[in-house]
This record gives structure tokens, sequence and C-alpha cells, in this order.
């Protein structure tokens, strides 16, 4: 399996068969990351094909000096804020407003229980949530979301104790801890 | 200096289970995949866009212009009146003699582009320019007096 | 006619520049979330530009140099233009310092004029203090290779 360097490299000698190959390496994390950030498939949509039509018009010439999620991230970002949407959607999410979404079932206890995550999640500081949900929805490690954010590692660690200390805090959603 | 931070990962008061990395990809996961109309769309447009660059690529020999004018180039630079070091960066020492194609006394971009436009035209081109002693005048020796002329310590 | 090189004082392009915020969408990182004095390192792309008025441009040679800020040149792209498109020449061993040499030169019928986009420098920022760049221009000419009038500018 071809490096993104490698295959960014093969892109700048015009290989539009490597284009495609780092679209779908990237596709779904940038979907979902551009999805969190504007709260609207449709809008992610729009915010994934900017994104790749930002990066298609670096080549020739591209030089990858960090991570493509380092690059990417503020990309997704960015364009997602330029579509209009704030990053927080909620500022304080009652679970009935949850419920209001027409996928939940009030009467199903799994629902609740992610609606009260939900609200629990969406009420953190922002940098907070934004290093939780990139820790355990998108699996980064602390040093790689200290890189994609920009910011030293010892933010990130201190983000994320006081993030899970926060929701540890909350009652509908300390049931997720173990300690 | 922040050492209960980096006991977080180990931390039990903080351990949480599986389900809580499962439900918040539930929560804030897209609800549904990038339609495959989306990623036609994406990468006809990368085709087009990459394919319009590749047939431009030239591989060896630099691209001929038809309108190239042989020999009769006349140069000049500009120099910084800064007193500092880098009033000597367009200067370059006087053992780079075979990069300094136009005789001028420093190698810069210009001995580059000279070259350039002499293989090109393929005429008045000189063995000695054969800079990287490959037994051709080419591109490459044209990237070694450019790689020449911006490096920054022009005493390596 | 032997070739003679003329030392012009034609310009001297010496820009001291007060922000760095370039103009594609990237993200610096948000200082004001940084407690106990640690310091914010950012990346901020910075943009070279050229403009050599009504004249084509065909060559050119530029250092910059940070003078002030803690910054680390991490990343060199091409400009905007297809005759600048691909990356300039530079010298490796300048990234992760703070002094480089940019030059390209097209020998391409399609030159561009005005105010172009040469290239782009991929600045590490570390710190509050605002970056401050030099800009010392060695060549400017047109397709021919002669010296021309430009000025040229980092932001």
């Amino acid at each position: 399996m071809k490096t993104d360097g490698e295959l960014i490299e093969d892109i700048n000698g015009g290989d539009d068969g490597a284009f495609e190959v780092l679209y779908h390496r990237y596709r779904d994390w940038v979907y979902g990351l551009a999805r969190r950030f504007t709260g609207s498939d449709g809008e992610a949509l729009d915010v994934l094909q900017e994104t790749f039509m930002y990066l298609l018009k670096k080549f020739p010439g591209f030089v990858l000096t960090a991570k493509m999620t380092t690059f990417l991230y503020p990309v997704v970002k960015n364009f997602s804020i330029t579509a209009g949407k704030k990053r927080r959607r909620f500022k304080f999410v009652s679970t009935e407003a949850v419920f209001s979404n027409e996928e939940a079932d009030p009467e199903n206890p799994l629902d609740t229980q992610r609606a009260e995550l939900r609200a629990a999640i969406d009420v953190l500081p922002e940098n907070q949530r934004e290093v939780v949900l990139l820790r355990f929805v998108d699996g980064l490690s602390l040093d790689e979301i200290s890189e994609v954010m920009r910011v030293p590692l010892s933010s990130t660690k201190s983000w994320l104790y006081k993030g899970l200390k926060k929701l540890r805090g909350n009652a509908g959603v300390r049931k997720y801890f173990l300690g | 200096m922040n050492d209960k931070y980096d006991k977080i990962e180990y931390d039990g008061e903080f351990e949480v289970n599986g389900e809580f990395g499962e439900d918040l990809k539930t929560v804030y996961g897209a609800k549904r995949g990038v339609p495959v109309e989306v990623d036609r769309a994406i990468l006809s447009e990368a085709r087009k866009h990459l394919g319009k660059k590749r047939s431009r690529l030239r591989i060896g020999r630099w691209a001929i212009s038809a309108a190239a004018v042989a020999a009769v180039v006349v140069f000049a630079f500009v120099h910084n009146y800064d007193a500092g070091d880098s009033g000597q960066m367009a200067m370059v020492d006087m053992e780079a003699v075979k990069e300094d194609i136009d005789r001028n006394g420093r190698v810069d971009i210009l001995d580059a582009f000279v070259l350039a436009r002499r293989v090109e035209a393929s005429e008045g081109v000189d063995a000695e320019w054969d800079i990287n002693g490959d037994g051709i005048v080419d591109g490459k020796d044209i990237d070694a007096v450019a790689v020449r002329a911006v490096r920054i310590n022009k005493g390596a | 006619m032997k070739l003679s090189s003329l030392i012009v004082k034609a310009f001297l392009c010496v820009l001291v520049l007060a922000s760095v915020i370039g103009s594609e969408p990237v993200a610096r990182g948000d200082s004001s979330v940084v407690a106990g004095g640690e310091e914010v390192v950012y990346f901020v792309p910075v943009g070279v530009y050229v403009d050599s008025g009504d004249n084509s441009l065909g060559v050119y040679q530029v250092e910059i140099k940070v003078l002030k800020g803690d910054v680390k040149i991490v990343g060199v792209e091409g400009g905007e233009h297809a005759a600048f498109k691909k990356p300039p020449y530079y010298d490796p061993a300048a990234l992760m310092k703070g002094r480089i040499i940019l030059a390209k030169f097209s020998t391409q019928d399609d030159l561009p004029t005005g105010r172009t986009k040469v290239a782009t420098l991929h600045m590490q920022v570390t710190g509050d203090v605002l970056p401050e760049y030099e800009v010392i221009v060695n060549v400017v000419g047109d397709g021919d290779g002669k010296a021309i009038y430009a000025v040229v500018t980092v932001e």
C-alpha cells in the first residue's frame, strides 16, 4: 500500500488514479468531521466537495509537510464555518429537543441514553468537546490530536482530562465510566 | 509539569467502557454514507484537472519554445544595499565556475535560465555545461545549476 | 556580444510584514485556551508575490529571512500561474530554519504579468510574537531574462 507521500508524488505527476486512492482513504473521515462541524448531512457533503477541490487545486506542486489529517482538519473546519453553520449547534440541549429528531425514539432506552450523552457532550466547552470527539469518534491519539488542532500536547491532555471529568460528573453519562 | 494529565489514559477514574465510543460514533457519526454521485463528481474533476497537467508534462528534454532566441541575453540583477551578510548572497565562491554559465562571477537562477534556453535551442551548448558529468547536457544539468543558485550555504 | 553584468539599484524590496494571516483557510491554534503561559505553535501559509507590472515575469530569485519571531519554514509550494505552478528551487537545508532562497524560471510563452503569486511558504510559528520578514531580491527578469522593475512582497 502506498503511503500518502507516495500518492502525492504520483498525483503531482498527473496520476488521477492516485488521487482516487487518496480520496477514498480520507473521504469518510472528512465527511464525518464536516458532519460534526455543520450538524447537517447536506452541508457536510458540500464541505467534503469543497475540501477535496481545495486539495486538488494544490496539484501539481503540492508538498506534504505533515500528516494528511493535519493538513485537512483546518480546511474542513474553515469550510464548515463558512458554510454558515456554527460549530456549537446547541448551547444547551434538552432531551426533549433531541427527541424532536425523527430518528430518536423516546420509548427506546438506548435512544434516551444516547440523547443524554449528546446533551452532555454538546455543553462541553468547544475545545474539550473537540478533543473528546477526535479521541473517541475518530480514534486519534493525543499526539495526533495535538497536531491537527495545532496546539501543544499538554493542552490536548488538559482538555481531555477536563472534558472527561465533566462528563463523569454528569449523572446521565456516569454509566459509561468504569471508575 | 502536568503529571496528572500524563496518567489520564491509565487513571481508573476516567476509564470509559466500550459503549462510550460506540454511542458517540452513533450520535455524532454521519447518518448516511457519501452518495456515489458525489464520489463521481469529485473524481471526474480530478481526472479533468490532472489530465490537463499530465498532457504538459515533458520527460527528459525541456519544452522547446517556438520563440526562443539563441545566444544573446542581457542580464541584470539587483543587489541588496543592506550591509549584512545578505549583501553577499548574490555572490558565490569562485570555485563554482562550471555552474557560472554566463561568466559573471556568480551563480544564480539566470545561469540556469541561460542554460535552459541554450538546451532548448539545441545550439551553442558547451560540453563544459555537463554539470553532472553524465555525458549529456540536459534538464538535469539545468537543475544542478539552479540547485547551486539557491544553496543557503554557498561554501557547501 | 559579450554578456555583461549590470548592477542595477533599481529597487530594494525590504518588506517588514506585520500580519501573517494567509488567504487560504488554515486555522490558527487558539492561544486563548492555553493556560499557564504555555506557548502556542501554529502554522501559517505565507504567499510570495512578484508584481512585474506590464512586463512578463520570466525569472526570479528572492531570499526571504525571518527578522522577528520564532518562525521556521516547514514547507514550500508553487504559485498560481501555470508558469510558476511547480514549486520553486530551494535548498532543503533551509527547512526548519528562518532563511530561504527561492528561484524559478519559465521558458514558456505564456508568462504572467502584474501581480503574481510565485510561491507559498508554510511557516511554523511558536509563541505570540508577530513574525516579521525581510525580502531580498536577487533576480527578476522577463521572458528573455532581461532585468525588469518588480515589487516582491510576502503576505
